[in-house]
C-alpha cells in the first residue's frame, strides 16, 4: 500500500485508522455484507477529501463512502477493500437561510439532526426517512432517501437544490444553487441522487426548506381488510384533499404492530393519514377524511396533531426492523406501483405466496406508490431454488400489474441480482456509459449500482 | 490511563497483537460464548449509534454498541486477538444500558461488553495495581474503613481537600486521576463506625430490613446514609447494618474481574444471611443493579434468595411508606436526574417523582432529558475523563436551564459527577441524594430511634 504514505501525510493519526480492530468495525453497513477496507480516514474538510481521492485517483485504489452505516443495500461496505472515507466528522449545518428557504450542510449529519437544528427557525426539511436518527444526509442523497411525507413534499431528489463535489480526479466542483431554479444544461445534482456514490463524493448540500405549517393532523383509521384501506385511500386522494403523507399497513404488519404498541388494537388493516396546512383547512380535510373512512367501514384509532402524541407513526417508522427482526423474512420486494393499483397486486402476491407456504408481510407509502413486500415463511423449511422461482415469479406479477422493483443490482456482493425486466441491456449501457465518462479508472465505490 | 503518550502507537500495537497469536494464547472464550446469541443476533442496524452518549462525543464507531459488537464476534471467530488496543476500545463504555433500550432486536449489549472484559482480564491485561487491589483490598471488607480513615485525613490535613490552586494536584495524574477534578472527600468516620449493627424504633417495629450501604454511602457520603436511617426508622422499619458488608462487586465486575465478584457477592449473602431481615434496602442505584441483576450472572444462578429480598429505597418507600409527614415546609426547587442504572436496569423512574411530588419540602420541575446520562459511568469518569466532561457538560446545563436550586438523584456515582460537573461550569445548583430530602420529611433520628446509638 504505497499510498499509504502520502495518506499520512495529509491526515492527523487520529483520522487515519489502519489497525484491524477499526478496519472491522467499518467492514460493514446494515445490509450484513462483510468486507475490510484496507484503511478508513475520517476528513474535516473539503480540501482533505479532495486530496485523498487525488491520491485514490493516481494509484488507482477503490473509494467507498460511509455516513451513518445504515443502508440495507450493503452501499457502505468496501467490497472490493480500498479507502473508505467515513464523514462522521464533517457534520456541520453551516448556514440556514430563513429569508431565501435553503440549508448548506456537511455530509455527515444525521437526517434527524439536521431538522431539529432548523427546527428553531421554524423551517422544515420534508425528507424524513425511518432512519433519521441515524442515516446521514450524504447517504440520504446517495440513496434517493424518500421519507412519509414524499408524497406531497417529493424525495431527495426534489428538494436537494445544489452540491460541492469531488471529481475521480480530485477537482472540487459546484453544481446548482440556493434558488430552485439554478442549473443550465445537464443537472448533475439531481443526477448525483440515488447514484449511491458512483459518480463522485458528494462534501456539500444544498437543501430547500419549507416553513413550518401552522397546523398538523395525524389521523390513524382502521378497516377491517387491506381492499377497504386502500379504497379509502384512493378516494381520499380523489377527493382533492392535499394530504401530506398517507401511510398503510396490512393485517400482518398491524399483528406485528400490535404486539408493540397495544395488544387490544383490533385485526385488520391500517391507513394513516397526515394533514397540514393552516388550521381551519385542517380542520375541514380531517373531518372529510373521517368521512371518506366511515365509508369503507373505517373507524378513527387515534387523532393528534403531532408527532410526538402518536403512537402509530414511531410503530410505523420501526416496522422495517420488526417485520426483518421476525427472523423468519425469505424475500423483501421494494415495489413501486400506482397507488390506485396497490390492492390487486397485493391480492394477487397473496396468492402465489400462499403455494408456497409463504406469507406476504406488506406495508409503505400508500400515496407516493412505494410498497414494501416481505415474505416471511409461515410453515416448515423452503429450498434455495423454490426462493428463486418465487422471486421470478413474484417480479413478474409486479410488472404485470404496472408497477416496478426498485432493487439494486449488486453484482460484487455475491447475491445474484434480482434482474429487472425493464432494466433491461440498454439501461445498463446508459448506466455503464456516464460512469465511463465521469470514473474512467472507475474507483468510486466499485461493484455497486451496475454491472461491471 | 493513556499510556500510549509515552509509547509509538499502531505499529507497536500491531506487534502485541502478532505476540498474542504467535504465543497462542487461549482462544476459547468461555465467557464470550456464553453470549454468542446475542452477538450474532446483531443485525448492524446502527440504531444504537443515535443513543450512546460516548458516540455522540467521539463519532468513532468503535464508541456506539454496534462497533463493540463487531470486535466481540471478529474475536469469537479468530479474526482478531486481544491487545492494548482491543482493551482501549472495549473500556469506552459507560453501561448506562441506553442501546439495550432502543435496540430492535433487544440484545444485551451491556452483558456482551461485560463478558469480553471478563476474557481480557482472565488473559492478564490489566493494570498490575489495580488488580492487586481488586484482588486484596476489595475483597477484604474490614480494610476499608481505616483505608478509607486514612484518605480523610490526607484530605483534609494535608491536601487541604485539594482546592484548584493547591499544588499537589500535579500528583493527581500518577494515580490516573485528571488534575482538573473536583474530588468528594472521604468522611472522617465510616457510617459502621457511627451506627451500631441493629437499629430499632421506638414502639413496634413494622419491618426487620438490612440496609446494604454500598462503599460511597459508607465512606463518603455518611450524611446520605443518616437520612436513609432517618427514614426507615420513621416508618418504624428495625434496620440491620450488617458489619460484615462490603462492596457489592459492581467496580470489579464492570472491569471483568468475575473472580473477586464472586467473593464479594458471596460475602455480601453471608453478611445478611445471619440476620433474618424481610427485605434489604440499597440507597445507590449501581448498588441495587448489582445486586438485584448482576449477581445472577456473578453467582451462576437464575434466581436467589438474596437479590429477591432487594429493594431499592424509592421502590421500598412507593411499596411500603406510609408514614411521610404532611405538614406543610418551606420549598425548594428541585430536578431529578435519572441514575442510568436505576431507570434502564431497575425500570424505576415514576417511584422517585411519587416521592417528590408527595414531599412537603419540594418544589418538582423535570429537566428536558433526565434519563440521559450524566457520563459518570462509576470508574470511567475517573479513567477517561475528557468524554466524560463533555457527556457531564451537557446534562450540567438542563439541569441550569429548569432554574432549580438543587438536583437530586438516586445514585452516589452520578452525585460525584454532577457535583464536578456544575463545580467546575461555576453553576450554583447544589447536588443531593433524594434521601436528603425525603428524610425532611420524617421525625429527626433522635425523636425516633430507640436509644442513641450514635455520639
Amino acid at each position: 500500500m504505497g499510498y499509504l504514505l502520502k495518506l499520512r501525510e495529509i491526515f492527523k493519526p487520529e483520522q487515519l485508522l489502519t489497525d484491524d480492530y477499526s478496519l472491522v468495525k467499518y467492514a460493514s453497513d446494515a445490509s450484513g455484507y462483510l468486507s475490510k477496507p484496507d484503511v478508513v480516514v475520517r476528513p474535516r474538510g473539503i480540501d482533505e477529501v479532495a486530496k485523498v481521492i487525488e491520491v485514490a485517483y493516481e494509484n488507482g485504489v477503490a473509494v467507498t463512502a460511509r455516513g451513518g452505516g445504515s443502508g440495507i443495500r450493503g452501499g457502505a461496505v468496501a467490497s472490493r477493500g480500498g479507502i473508505l472515507i467515513s464523514f462522521e466528522l464533517m457534520n456541520r449545518i453551516i448556514s440556514v437561510s430563513k429569508a431565501d428557504l435553503y440549508v448548506e450542510v456537511e455530509p455527515g449529519i444525521t437526517n434527524l439532526l439536521l431538522r431539529s437544528g432548523i427546527e428553531s427557525e421554524g423551517l422544515i426539511f420534508p425528507v424524513d426517512p425511518a432512519s433519521e436518527s441515524i442515516s446521514t444526509i450524504g447517504g440520504n442523497v446517495g440513496d434517493e432517501a424518500i421519507g412519509l411525507k414524499s408524497f406531497k413534499y417529493g424525495t431527495m431528489r426534489d428538494n436537494l437544490l445544489g452540491v460541492e463535489f469531488v471529481t475521480p480526479q480530485g477537482k472540487v466542483l459546484n453544481w446548482g444553487g440556493r434558488t430552485v431554479k439554478n442549473v443550465v444544461g445537464y443537472d448533475l445534482t439531481r443526477l448525483l441522487v440515488g447514484s449511491q456514490g458512483i459518480l463522485g463524493l458528494i462534501t456539500k448540500m444544498i437543501l430547500r426548506l419549507l416553513p413550518a405549517p401552522q397546523s398538523r393532523r395525524i389521523l390513524v383509521l382502521g378497516f377491517n381488510e387491506l381492499a377497504s384501506a386502500c379504497d379509502a385511500s384512493t378516494q381520499i386522494v380523489e377527493s382533492m384533499i392535499s394530504a401530506s403523507a398517507i401511510e398503510i399497513m396490512d393485517e400482518e404488519s398491524v399483528g406485528i404492530v400490535k404486539r408493540q404498541i397495544e395488544p387490544d388494537l383490533p385485526d385488520g388493516s391500517i391507513l394513516i393519514v397526515e394533514i397540514d396546512g393552516c388550521k381551519s383547512v385542517c380542520q375541514e380535510e380531517a373531518s372529510k377524511t373521517m368521512e371518506i373512512a366511515r365509508k369503507f367501514g373505517g373507524s378513527v384509532l387515534e387523532d393528534v396533531e403531532s408527532e410526538v402524541e402518536s403512537k402509530f407513526w414511531k410503530a410505523r417508522k420501526s416496522l422495517f426492523k420488526s417485520v426483518i427482526d421476525s427472523g423468519k423474512g425469505i424475500l423483501m420486494l421494494n415495489i413501486r406501483v400506482s397507488p390506485s393499483r396497490i390492492w390487486s397486486l397485493i391480492r394477487n402476491l397473496r396468492k402465489i405466496a400462499a403455494g408456497r407456504g409463504l406469507s406476504p408481510v406488506a406495508f409503505g407509502h400508500a400515496g407516493s406508490g412505494r410498497i414494501h413486500c416481505c415474505f416471511l415463511l409461515s410453515e416448515g423449511e423452503v429450498k434455495p431454488e423454490c426462493i428463486s422461482e418465487f422471486s421470478a415469479e413474484s417480479m413478474r406479477e409486479v410488472i404485470d400489474c404496472g408497477g416496478d422493483l426498485l432493487e439494486e443490482i449488486r453484482i460484487s456482493m455475491g447475491v445474484k441480482p434480482l434482474i429487472s425486466q425493464s432494466m433491461d441491456a440498454s439501461w445498463e449501457k446508459i448506466m455503464r456509459d456516464v460512469k465511463a465518462a465521469v470514473d474512467p479508472k472507475s474507483i468510486f465505490n466499485p461493484g455497486k449500482l451496475i454491472n461491471e | 490511563m493513556n499510556k500510549s503518550r509515552f509509547r509509538l502507537r499502531a505499529p507497536a500495537d500491531e506487534v502485541e497483537h502478532q505476540l498474542a497469536l504467535f504465543r497462542g494464547e487461549s482462544t476459547s472464550y468461555s465467557h464470550l460464548k456464553s453470549v454468542e446469541e446475542e452477538i450474532q443476533r446483531c443485525l448492524k442496524c446502527g440504531l444504537c449509534r443515535s443513543v450512546c452518549p460516548i458516540f455522540a462525543e467521539i463519532l468513532d464507531e468503535s464508541g456506539c454498541a454496534r462497533g463493540k459488537i463487531a470486535l466481540a464476534e471478529a474475536l469469537l471467530e479468530g479474526k482478531l486477538s486481544l491487545s492494548r488496543i482491543f482493551t482501549d476500545r472495549l473500556s469506552k463504555c459507560l453501561n448506562c444500558k441506553s442501546c439495550v433500550e432502543v435496540c430492535p432486536s433487544g440484545i444485551r449489549v451491556d452483558e456482551v461488553v461485560l463478558a469480553t472484559r471478563a476474557e481480557i482480564f482472565e488473559r492478564g491485561r490489566f493494570p498490575l495495581i489495580k488488580r492487586l487491589v481488586f484482588k486484596y483490598l476489595l475483597t477484604r471488607g474490614r480494610l476499608l474503613p481505616p483505608i478509607s480513615r486514612t484518605l480523610a485525613f490526607v484530605q483534609r490535613k494535608i491536601l487541604k481537600c485539594l482546592p484548584q490552586s493547591s499544588p499537589y494536584r500535579i500528583l493527581l495524574p500518577v494515580v490516573g486521576i485528571d488534575k482538573e477534578r473536583i474530588l468528594p472527600v472521604f468522611a472522617e468516620r465510616t457510617l459502621t463506625q457511627k451506627y451500631d449493627e441493629i437499629l430499632r424504633p421506638k414502639g413496634k417495629s413494622r419491618m426487620r430490613v438490612g440496609f446494604f450501604l454500598g462503599c460511597s454511602l459508607n465512606l463518603i457520603y455518611t450524611q446520605v446514609g443518616s437520612a436513609v436511617i432517618r427514614i426507615l426508622l420513621g416508618e418504624q422499619m428495625e434496620i440491620v447494618i450488617s458489619k460484615d458488608q462490603g462492596c457489592c462487586g459492581m467496580p470489579v465486575y464492570s472491569a471483568g474481574d468475575r473472580r473477586s465478584a464472586r467473593k464479594l457477592a458471596e460475602r455480601n449473602i453471608r453478611a445478611f444471611k445471619k440476620y433474618d431481615v424481610d427485605a434489604i434496602v440499597v440507597a445507590c442505584a449501581s448498588c441495587g443493579s448489582a445486586l438485584k441483576r448482576d449477581y445472577e450472572s456473578i453467582l451462576g444462578l437464575r434466581k436467589n434468595a438474596f437479590s429477591a429480598k432487594i429493594y431499592e429505597l424509592n421502590e421500598f418507600l412507593n411499596r411500603f411508606g406510609k408514614n411521610m409527614n404532611a405538614k406543610s415546609q418551606s420549598k425548594i426547587r428541585v430536578t431529578y436526574h435519572d441514575p442510568c442504572h436505576l431507570s434502564r436496569a431497575q425500570g424505576i423512574t415514576d417511584e422517585p417523582r411519587n416521592l417528590l411530588r408527595k414531599a412537603q419540602n419540594v418544589d418538582f420541575v423535570e429537566m428536558s432529558e433526565p434519563k440521559r446520562c450524566c457520563g459518570g459511568g462509576g470508574l470511567f469518569s475517573f479513567t477517561h475523563y475528557s468524554i466524560a466532561k463533555e457527556i457531564g457538560q451537557k446534562k450540567a446545563n438542563q439541569i441550569a436551564a429548569t432554574g432549580a436550586e438543587a438536583v437530586a438523584t438516586s445514585c452516589p456515582s452520578c452525585m460525584m459527577q454532577l457535583e464536578d460537573m456544575l463545580r467546575r461550569s461555576g453553576l450554583p445548583q447544589r447536588v443531593v441524594h433524594i434521601a436528603e430530602l425525603i428524610a425532611e420529611n420524617y421525625p429527626p433520628l433522635e425523636e425516633s430511634m430507640e436509644r442513641s446509638h450514635q455520639e
